[in-house]
């Protein structure tokens, strides 16, 4: 496999990193690993969901929502692989940031190129991709990167669906601001 | 592969991640801005990474799967449940700039944003847990089963159109038998 063109030194502000096909190989490969591992792909959302259930009958062991929660899902929530998964992935970026120099959030403060999300934007947005992840079973790593890799018909429904609807409300969003701007 | 003990499981899923974290974070996908300029077709950079890691994911599964390595159970094609989602989905990323990986890499690398999409995100599963039981049905409803796309097959020379293989599992794949 051919190597990085180069590694990103001290204070690379306009350097936009390896080239996107590399690391797609690489994510790629990675999965790859997965499917022969686990037997499955690269999933995230799930954990998130596994997570809510095991705290949930953590707080209210009796509460007849959790019961019904677990009876209504085959097998009983785990903190399993996937779930080391997500914590994997924190680790990761936070090691990736660390070694190319300090926070993603200290250079972003540099930049500041565009508006940063409010907070409740970004809790609200997590909020309403996490149920739709969950109401369709997956989400960008569950669906878009390893179901479409395997040929799951609901992951080629799910996919240019999701990228489609937002894509769509970012245009009409983008508009809105423009035109709002302009009078 | 042979099977293995649920810490090696555990300990090859904590090495995963680290290593999808950091590559999300170096190719520039644990940012907000990165998503929503793919969405807005001023960053190619997503279509890119994820093009090529389906196309090698594709691949590699082929080959594994061929060789019995790897299983082939694909997520049930639930119609309303995937459509409905997708929409929030689709929804939910233009607003926040993340989805659940991505989240978790950028939290990481010390996006506070992305702390409070990941916030977000477990609230979220966790009135997911709540409703489930009520929801299960509507999001079942007119379930086709497990349905492969096959086609592209690299083995023929022509490809042939998409065909849709639908393949009902047991009963309870189609109606779960009402508790």
């Amino acid at each position: 496999m051919s190597r990085h063109r180069h590694h990103a030194g001290s204070g690379a502000a306009i350097d936009r990193g390896p080239s996107p096909y590399l690391i797609g190989a690489a994510i790629g490969l990675l999965n790859i690993c997965a499917f022969a591992a686990f037997r499955k792909g690269i999933g995230v959302s799930g954990a998130y969901e596994s997570s809510a259930a095991l705290v949930a009958r953590r707080l209210a062991p009796d509460a007849a929502h959790v019961n019904d929660y677990v009876k209504a899902r085959k097998d009983p929530p785990k903190f399993n692989w996937e779930s080391w998964l997500v914590l994997g992935t924190i680790l990761g970026g936070m090691a990736a940031a660390r070694t190319r120099g300090g926070h993603d959030a200290e250079v972003d403060d540099r930049l500041s190129a565009e508006p940063k999300r409010s907070p409740l934007a970004s809790a609200a947005g997590g909020a309403m991709l996490m149920f739709g992840a969950r109401m369709a079973d997956g989400c960008t790593s569950g669906h878009a990167l390893s179901g479409t890799a395997q040929g799951a018909g609901s992951s080629w429904l799910f996919t240019p669906l999701m990228f489609g609807v937002g894509s769509l409300l970012v245009r009409r969003a983008r508009g809105a601001r423009r035109r709002g701007g302009e009078v | 592969m042979a099977e293995m003990n649920e810490s090696t499981r555990n300990a090859l899923g904590m090495a995963t991640g680290i290593v999808f974290g950091a590559l999300l974070q170096r190719g520039g996908l644990a940012d907000s801005r990165t998503i929503v300029g793919q969405l807005t077709g001023d960053d190619s950079r997503v279509a890119k990474t994820m093009g090529t890691a389906v196309a090698v994911g594709a691949l590699g599964h082929r080959w594994l799967h061929r060789r019995g390595l790897t299983t082939d159970e694909p997520k049930p094609m639930n119609p309303v449940g995937l459509v409905g989602g997708a929409v929030l989905f689709g929804a939910g990323m233009a607003l926040s700039g993340y989805c659940p990986g991505t989240a978790a890499a950028a939290a990481g690398s010390g996006r506070r944003e992305a702390v409070w999409a990941m916030a977000g995100m477990l609230a979220a599963a966790g009135v997911f847990v709540a409703t489930y039981p009520r929801l299960k049905r509507a999001l079942e409803a007119g379930t086709l089963g497990r349905v492969t796309v096959a086609g592209g097959t690299p083995a023929r020379a022509a490809t042939p159109p998409l065909d849709v293989v639908v393949r009902p599992r047991a009963p309870d794949a189609r109606v779960k038998p009402a508790s």
